[in-house]
């Protein structure tokens, strides 16, 4: 009878935990674009497929897209329970990260069309939730354009750190930086995880592809984890 | 008697088991190396893991503080020293960088410390062997002082490079040299530089780019790809839509 009565307390405490602990709700948002070219596929999805088991450890719900639009991006961004780590993987251009095929964009200002998601529109603290936003794509990073520093913007609007590229990325670099950065973040904060995939990526790769993907515009608390 | 013989046969696979622990253990600890990178200085580091990437494997072993050493094929091509970036600790010195004059000044005078460590690691203890310097720069984010040295054929960079990056202090931080000596035997090459832009140009028609308005040479290196030596073209697209991507060219040399 006692040790019943014991087991079902003991039982009662793990569920509590199980169904309040925080870290069964993490979420990433996964973004690539296996693009069909007149020189064969390029092949993006190593972004979302390498990093996922590392995200699994961390207790993360993944879910990967390919050639989604800006609309669905946006829309997941600005939801309370959206993402806390959010990736793309496309196109860029300077202050402009491109989602899909349509040329549907994320843009830190300045957007011309419907396709174009102005972060500096969006409401204060929409993306409260959101611990990271890596914006891989050519340019992303450049400040100074018409479409402004994107990655600013989405800290302004609440997300805890961001990360873009100021220079023109190279596909088969981002997968694997991708993957090392993941992989590290799992016991380290985000600029020690930096660090890692900047330093194997030059032992793996070379000293140019490393090089270019240092050419960081950083925003927001790169001493984070994302795990918290 | 049944019983006997199922105790005897799990006794025999206990101990056979345990034979093959103590083997693997006395294997993993056996693999102990003595290093001597540093200034005055012989660290006993030990092996961690193996990461393998494509054909090579790369062994990791650690020293007491955590820090990691590389070695391919039983050769030290790179260290990374473990250290904890606090927002904390970097304010001090991201204050003491923001003075241009002060960043400035440290990057030259680690200059001469970073060939030291590049003689080191080459063996050659007096000359830097054709590694050329190609590139220093402050790291902001995690405050390295990071000097590049690379070797070249014919005027164009090859991917064997020695990277060396300080703490603000001028003690080694990492080190990266994983391709020393690889295209050494082909020093003399020459390279037709106007063949080369006929081959940019044909790759990059119209025909083959149908939706691009403009391109231009990203970066050139001579590099070994599948066991060819090429040189290795990073081009810059631009789309139509104003979008920029990226596309690389090989050229077998």
């Amino acid at each position: 009878m006692k040790k019943s009565i014991l087991f079902s307390l003991f039982f009662g405490i793990f569920a509590f935990i199980g169904f309040t602990n925080p870290v069964s709700a993490r979420s990433a948002y996964i973004h690539y674009y296996n693009q069909p070219t007149d020189n064969g596929i390029v092949n993006r999805e190593p972004t979302y497929s390498a990093a996922l088991p590392h995200l699994k450890e961390m207790k993360f719900n993944v879910n990967g897209y390919d050639n989604a639009g800006a609309g669905n991006a946006i829309r997941q961004m600005k939801n309370v329970d959206g993402p806390n780590v959010f990736v793309v993987h496309n196109h860029g251009e300077p202050g402009r990260q491109i989602m899909g095929s349509d040329g549907s964009s994320l843009v830190g200002q300045n957007g011309e069309t419907i396709l174009y998601q102005s972060i500096n529109r969006v409401d204060p603290l929409s993306f409260r939730q959101l611990r990271l936003a890596i914006f891989y794509g050519c340019q992303t990073g450049v400040t100074t354009g018409k479409y402004g520093d994107l990655p600013g913007q989405v800290v302004s609007k609440g997300a805890t750190t961001s990360v873009a590229w100021t220079v023109n990325t190279y596909v088969h670099s981002v997968n694997e930086w991708n993957r090392l950065f993941f992989e590290k973040a799992k016991t380290d904060n985000i600029v020690e995880s930096f660090r890692h995939a900047d330093y194997w990526l030059e032992q793996i790769q070379g000293t140019t592809y490393s090089n270019i993907m240092k050419q960081r515009t950083e925003r927001g608390n790169i001493y984070a984890f994302i795990t918290l | 008697m049944e019983k006997k013989r199922f105790l005897m046969l799990g006794f025999f696979v206990a101990l056979v088991g345990m034979g093959l622990f103590t083997v693997h253990a006395y294997n993993s600890t056996s693999k102990v190396k003595k290093i001597s990178l540093f200034d005055n200085e012989t660290r006993t580091i030990n092996y961690s893991r193996t990461e393998k990437y494509g054909q090579k494997k790369f062994e990791v072993y650690l020293d007491d503080e955590k820090g990691e050493y590389i070695f391919l094929n039983d050769k030290l091509t790179g260290f990374l020293k473990n250290v904890t970036i606090e927002e904390e600790k970097q304010e001090e010195v991201k204050k003491l960088m923001a003075n241009k004059t002060t960043r400035e000044g440290l990057l030259k005078s680690y200059n001469e410390k970073a060939q030291q460590v590049v003689k080191k690691v080459n063996d050659t203890n007096s000359t830097l062997n054709r590694y050329d310097k190609t590139n220093s720069y402050y790291q902001e984010g995690y405050d390295e002082f990071v000097y590049t040295f690379t070797k070249t054929i014919d005027g164009y960079p090859t991917n064997d490079s020695i990277t060396i990056s300080l703490d603000k202090d001028g003690n080694l931080s990492s080190l990266n040299a994983p391709r020393q000596g690889l295209f050494d035997k082909y020093d003399n090459i020459k390279i037709n530089k106007a063949e080369v832009t006929n081959f940019i140009e044909k790759n990059m028609s119209l025909d083959s780019y149908s939706d691009i308005s403009n391109y231009e040479v990203d970066f050139e290196i001579i590099n070994l790809v599948n066991d060819k030596l090429v040189l290795e073209i990073g081009i810059e697209l631009t789309h139509k839509t104003g979008a920029i991507s990226t596309t690389i060219l090989y050229y077998e040399i």
